[in-house]
């Protein structure tokens, strides 16, 4: 199913299909929570109705509406009626804006008459507040009130006593304070609605006065989107943990080649502000009662250098469980909900790499997963995406990571990957192999220069050194650029072969980290045993020299079928490769041979 | 732009709107002829033909927009 959902929300598509979407929603299996919900409106409701029951059934909500006759929130609520009566409504929603307040200041008023009319306005949402409480005991939400069409007095208007836009301030004050003092009493901020989607726009007087609508149609999603948040945070189907990648999501670069020193997090660079900024931010979601846990592709070693960094918020204490491995990602949040005993629809997976973001999608549609594509962006995309609405905050909610550290310490689960195999051949890869044109000599310079993980020799080479290697007969040059449906990754894995005698020595093995596990390796180990045997090699040798930052490929040979010859006391290994007892592996991409 | 071209525009909306790929669109259709064509759905119908074409209708012309045929001359009078 498409989705509607994501911020930014479609809003245009929602208001189209709003049929369609509706019946899509509702053949989902789900158990679904039937709500009664009475919206009590100053303007028509029908198209608000709409949306949040749409907004609803995407929460597992199915809602059932009594829209009050237009305009007659007020009478319905004081004098009721049979029909609302006999509805029983579960939650009451008060869709009131500025077009409903009864009387505003005259710019000849004086200030003692303004108050007076501040206090009846006041007492007449209070009365109807207390009404609908004595009468159903449930939840109600109430719309603060947005800024007006116009500012009579300009700039005037905000601070002084006879402006509107002072009066409303003063009015939504008074509906702050009594939900302060009163339990089930929600406001719906309409006035941030309406400034986040425009006041002007929103204020187009065209809807009210052919149709009746508070503010243009294109914006009523929006307002549906906010009280659907409400209403699902009531009835727990709030987010509850956050799973963070670390790599270009809570810094720049990459800790595993650029190490702790080198990524970009803290004041030197705006990337790293930002970064720092959305740690900030992550570490402040705690407080709500918010629980994070990390979601890694890294070494463990490096992922934790990464959470020592001196200029990030994050320390390790904040996680509730940390997932630093070369695993798939949906399997991490399968185990992280296993050891947490908490529901999988609770998670929010927050991942800067489509593919990673696609594959959870994919195997848990359950899991939210907004789509984090530019960092400048996160915590806009994140704060409007309403996970954590927080209709409530309890003292719990505050000590929740130290309740989760303990009961994660206690729980061991396992669980086994569906089939990576069929997320692989989703990516649509193609995968072009060449020999070193001189196009590419800088680039696989640089690779050689800068990639630590996936490095087998960590042999570091100028272009110098590359040409003369290319130039060299001896030699079997591979190199390969990776595109998938979303990307063109570029140039991303090297290899070299020296030829010596019947033997080919491999000298030089690199994948750049972006494309770790996408079985490159499967295809240029069957390039480099073709072009083996075509000159008539029958064996090959590889090296794994270990350093600091490439453990991850230590078993990298004996994984591909080689058998191990020596190893010497530092742990540099040699294996070796009968090629008459290769057995081609199988591949999940397209392979374009470009050498021949 | 033609009014064939438009009108299979109006006829997807439709299709959108009430939720029925079949439904079969005359430029004489009005909101007698379709059940599920009230007022409101009318709201949604010329909001979905704004976004669609970018275009924004006057009050003035709103209020003349009853048949699919009155949609059809609207857009085309807005795209020249």
């Amino acid at each position: 199913m498409v989705d509607y959902f994501s911020y930014p929300i479609d809003s245009q598509m929602l208001l189209r299909r709003k049929n369609i979407i509706k019946k899509q929603l509702l053949e989902q299996q789900k158990d679904w929570i039937k709500k009664r919900i009475a919206l009590l409106g100053g303007s028509t409701t029908n198209e608000v109705a709409d949306q949040m029951q749409i907004f609803l059934l995407h929460y597992g909500i199915k809602a059932e509406f009594y829209q009050s006759a237009y305009g007659q929130y007020w009478q319905d609520a004081v004098f009721g009626t049979p029909e609302l009566e006999n509805f029983m409504p579960d939650i009451i929603y008060i869709h009131t804006s500025w077009r409903n307040i009864q009387a505003f200041p005259e710019v000849s008023s004086a200030k003692e008459q303004v108050d007076i009319l501040l206090s009846d306005e006041v007492f007449r949402f209070k009365s109807m507040w207390e009404a609908l409480a004595h009468k159903f005991h449930c939840p109600l939400i109430q719309n603060n009130f947005e800024r007006p069409d116009y500012r009579l007095m300009g700039n005037r208007d905000i601070w002084d006593y006879r402006g509107r836009s002072n009066f409303i301030c003063r009015l939504n004050q008074a509906i702050y304070d009594y939900a302060q003092n009163h339990e089930d009493f929600y406001v719906n901020d309409l006035e941030y609605i309406a400034q986040d989607y425009g006041v002007t726009k929103w204020n187009n007087s065209l809807y009210w006065h052919m149709y009746g609508y508070a503010m243009c149609m294109d914006a009523i999603p929006y307002v549906a989107q906010s009280v659907a948040n409400i209403i699902k945070s009531i009835y727990g189907k709030n987010r509850k943990l956050l799973a963070l990648d670390l790599d270009h999501t809570l810094w720049g670069g990459i800790i595993g080649d650029d190490g702790a020193e080198g990524i970009e997090l803290g004041a030197a660079v705006p990337k790293g502000q930002i970064y720092a900024e959305f740690q900030r931010y992550c570490k402040k979601l705690k407080d709500i009662g918010v629980m994070l846990a990390v979601n890694s592709k890294n070494e463990m070693e490096n992922a934790l250098s990464g959470l020592n960094h001196p200029n990030g918020a994050l320390r390790l204490k904040d996680f509730v469980a940390v997932k630093a491995n070369w695993n798939p990602k949906d399997q991490n949040l399968r185990e992280i909900a296993d050891e947490l005993a908490m529901g999988i629809d609770s998670f929010v997976f927050a991942d800067d790499n489509p593919a990673e973001r696609e594959i959870v999608a994919a195997q848990l549609p359950d899991v939210a997963v907004p789509v984090l594509n530019r960092v400048e962006k996160y915590i806009e995309i994140m704060d409007h995406s309403g996970f954590f609405e927080a209709t409530v905050l309890s003292q719990e909610d505050l000590k929740k990571t130290e309740l989760y550290h303990a009961r994660a310490e206690a729980s061991t689960a396992a669980t086994a990957f569906a089939d990576y195999g069929e997320y692989l051949d989703s990516l649509q890869m193609t995968v072009f192999i060449d020999d070193f044109k001189p196009a590419y000599i800088q680039r696989i310079a640089q690779l050689t220069n800068k990639s630590n993980q996936f490095n087998l020799t960590t042999l570091r080479c100028t272009e110098d050194d590359i040409k003369k290697m290319q130039e060299d007969e001896n030699n079997i040059c591979l190199c390969g650029r990776l595109t998938d449906k979303f990307y063109d990754n570029g140039l991303v894995t090297v290899v070299v072969g020296s030829v010596i005698g019947d033997e080919v020595h491999v000298r030089l093995w690199l994948t750049s980290c972006r494309v770790l596990k996408r079985g490159l390796e499967e295809v240029l180990m069957n390039v480099l045993v073709e072009e083996a045997k075509k000159r008539k090699i029958s064996k090959i040798i590889g090296y794994y020299y270990p350093t600091a930052k490439n453990s991850m490929v230590k078993d990298f040979y004996g994984d591909m079928g080689y058998t191990k010859k020596y190893e010497d006391a530092s742990g540099n290994i040699e294996w070796e490769l009968d090629l008459s007892r290769y057995t081609r592996k199988r591949l999940h991409m397209k392979v374009d041979n470009l050498k021949k | 732009m033609d009014r064939n071209e438009v009108m299979a525009v109006l006829q997807n909306i439709f299709a959108d709107v009430f939720a029925d790929k079949d439904i079969r669109l005359t430029e004489a259709a009005n909101a007698d002829d379709i059940e599920a064509w009230d007022s409101l759905t009318h709201i949604t119908i010329l909001e979905a033909v704004q976004d669609e074409y970018q275009i924004t209708f006057d009050l003035d012309e709103i209020i003349e927009l009853n048949t699919a045929g009155d949609i059809v001359d609207a857009v085309l009078a807005k795209m020249g």
